[in-house]
């Protein structure tokens, strides 16, 4: 079932690739650097319509990626699961 | 792009079983990881109850548009109810003004 939930990523990513209405980029700042106070459980708060929070993470094979970096040239599904079982 | 706690280890070995499991297929889209859960945190995500000893996020699914600004998302709180390619498809087509 995890495997299934894996390849629904890759197709959604594939989707993702193509373009969007060209909007004018927004700098977002709102990195976890500038949220130490937050707390790291609630689930309304990047809701529709928000800016998602930027970061930057290592990447499996390739150099580290900047959320701000991937969306200048494409639509992002940007999805949180569980990691490793 | 998938946001996990794992090392790039853990992100390695699950990307080793995946490609036995289905004959080879490779995953297309970029693992990255969170490890300290820093960004899962920062979008309000862990999972506290989750496990004591791993740093786990509800599973949440965004779509994002090119001003960074989220067009969709759906946070799975039962596991048995995914988001489908077709919500997400659905959404970015919304999106690209389809």
């Amino acid at each position: 079932m995890r495997t299934r939930s894996l390849l629904t990523l890759a197709v959604a990513s594939v989707f993702a690739t193509a373009c969007s209405p060209d909007e004018q980029s927004r700098t977002s700042q709102l990195g976890p650097l500038d949220a130490a106070a937050l707390s790291p459980a609630d689930l309304d708060r990047v809701a529709v319509g928000d800016t998602a929070p930027d970061f930057r993470l290592a990447a499996l094979g390739a150099d580290p990626v900047r959320l701000s970096d991937l969306r200048q040239s494409q639509d992002v599904v940007l999805v949180f699961y569980r990691g490793h079982w | 792009m998938a946001v996990a706690s794992d090392g790039l280890e853990d992100l390695q070995r699950m990307v080793d079983r995946v490609r036995e499991e289905t004959d080879g297929r490779p995953i297309e889209y970029t693992l990255v990881s969170d490890p300290g859960a820093a960004v899962i945190g920062r979008y309000g995500l862990l999972n506290e109850d989750a496990a004591p000893d791993r740093l786990i996020p509800h599973p949440t699914t965004y779509v994002i548009d090119r001003s960074g600004v989220v067009r969709w998302k759906m946070t799975e709180v039962n596991y048995r109810i995914r988001p489908e390619n077709e919500d997400i498809r659905a959404a970015i087509d919304e999106l690209r003004g389809r």
